[in-house]
């Protein structure tokens, strides 16, 4: 029991004090997109986390034949390649196995494909040396730190651009105040 | 509308209204990340411009036939080529090596920049092919006179100096971190919009 209590301790602490996006501001943008619509933040959610474990999975085995002094250089290539392929298979699977909700489904694997949040997963497991195990779990992470975050600006983001926020400040730079203070606070719980 | 106007419009947009990183929003995380001082800012600014523009003048040649998923990985495609030479000026040159280090992966990252991801589908190719490369460049040089002001305002709020020089008596170290850059981009995207605001009252009152 005590064991398990200390996983899942460590998962919420991975999701929320090492969340990618309060401790690096990767994929912010996407984060705000996503807030404006809060009934699909599962959806993106989950395209976000398959996205960056499979890619992550990919890239894994596909790295050690880009270790040369020369094809070192085309790392940043074999990442958008990998995220590709994850990306026309997503929408293959869909396509063949719920081709009712495609149509609904599709915009989210759009909006999930090529984004900082998922790139940036691909880099830092890159850099981190990681075995396959630790890279897969840290995009899982990636992935459900971005719901965190997201849910924490969506539940208040209609306040963040309601009339009462000053013209100047309403929607973007409230938004992004809000996210720095929270991001503030885990800097402080943290320590 | 004609050529003349059109272009003032897109110049007002690209750099104005809807500039990237003060009103729009988008290519947030270089900026709150990785600019804390102008250096970096510059470092991030030539890279961006570089990948953007070139990537975008060669993949206006891409055949819209081609399936947009295709289209978008193509696009980015090109950008992490585009990269490859920019990667190799940087750490070839000693005197910038260790400023390009500095930014870490938020360089690289700039090949998933939303210019290429999302604006080149919904606005720049679908404009006539003379106009693409105009209207892109005027919201490259929004991103990059923002993204360069906003590291100058805050290199400058964390350590006091101008060019060196001690000019403040206090700092606020505390915007080095993340949490300090998101702190210092809302309130100069909130002080940019009440500038576009009063600018668009003059404006308006003008053509009045």
């Amino acid at each position: 029991m005590a064991e398990f209590l200390n996983i899942l301790l460590a998962a919420v602490a991975a999701v929320t004090l090492d969340n990618v996006i309060f401790t690096t501001a990767i994929g912010t943008s996407t984060l705000i997109e996503c807030a404006r619509a809060p009934k699909h933040l599962l959806s993106f959610g989950a395209f976000i986390t398959e996205f960056s474990v499979l890619s992550s999975l990919l890239a894994y085995f596909l790295e050690p034949k880009f270790q040369g002094k020369v094809s070192g250089l085309f790392i940043p290539s074999l990442y958008v390649l990998c995220l590709g392929a994850v990306y026309v298979a997503t929408l293959l699977f869909i396509w063949l196995a719920a081709k009712k909700y495609f149509k609904t489904l599709k915009k989210y694997v759009h909006l999930s494909a090529f984004n900082c949040a998922v790139l940036g997963c691909l880099f830092n497991n890159g850099l981190s040396g990681e075995g396959l195990l630790g890279r897969l779990l840290y995009a899982a992470q990636i992935g459900v730190g971005f719901i965190f975050a997201t849910y924490l600006l969506a539940i208040n983001y209609k306040k963040l651009s309601s009339e009462e926020v000053p013209a100047s400040f309403r929607g973007f730079p409230a938004s992004i105040l809000y996210i720095g203070i929270i991001s503030m606070m885990i800097y402080s719980l943290r320590i | 509308m004609n050529d003349r106007s059109f272009l003032h419009q897109s110049e007002r947009e690209g750099i104005l209204t809807k500039n990237p990183l003060f009103t729009s929003g988008v290519i947030i995380a270089p900026a709150v990340a990785a600019c804390t001082n102008i250096y970096s800012g510059i470092i991030l600014a030539s890279v961006f411009t570089v990948v953007t523009v070139v990537t975008l003048a060669l993949c206006r040649y891409v055949p819209r036939r081609i399936v947009y998923t295709l289209r978008i990985t193509l696009y980015t495609l090109v950008a992490s080529l585009v990269y490859v030479p920019v990667h190799i000026y940087f750490t070839s040159n000693p005197s910038l090596e260790e400023l390009y280090s500095a930014v870490g992966i938020y360089a690289p990252l700039l090949i998933t920049n939303s210019l290429i991801t999302l604006r080149s589908e919904t606005k720049f190719y679908r404009l006539a092919k003379p106009y693409v490369l105009k209207t892109a460049g005027y919201y490259v040089i929004g991103y990059d006179l923002a993204l360069i002001l906003f590291s100058a305002v805050r290199g400058f709020l964390i350590d006091g100096t101008v060019l060196g020089e001690k000019v403040l008596s206090f700092t606020f170290p505390i915007l080095a971190a993340p949490y300090g850059g998101f702190i210092l981009l809302a309130l100069m995207s909130a002080a940019f919009r009440w500038m576009i605001q009063i600018l668009n009252g003059v404006y308006k009152k003008d053509a009045a």
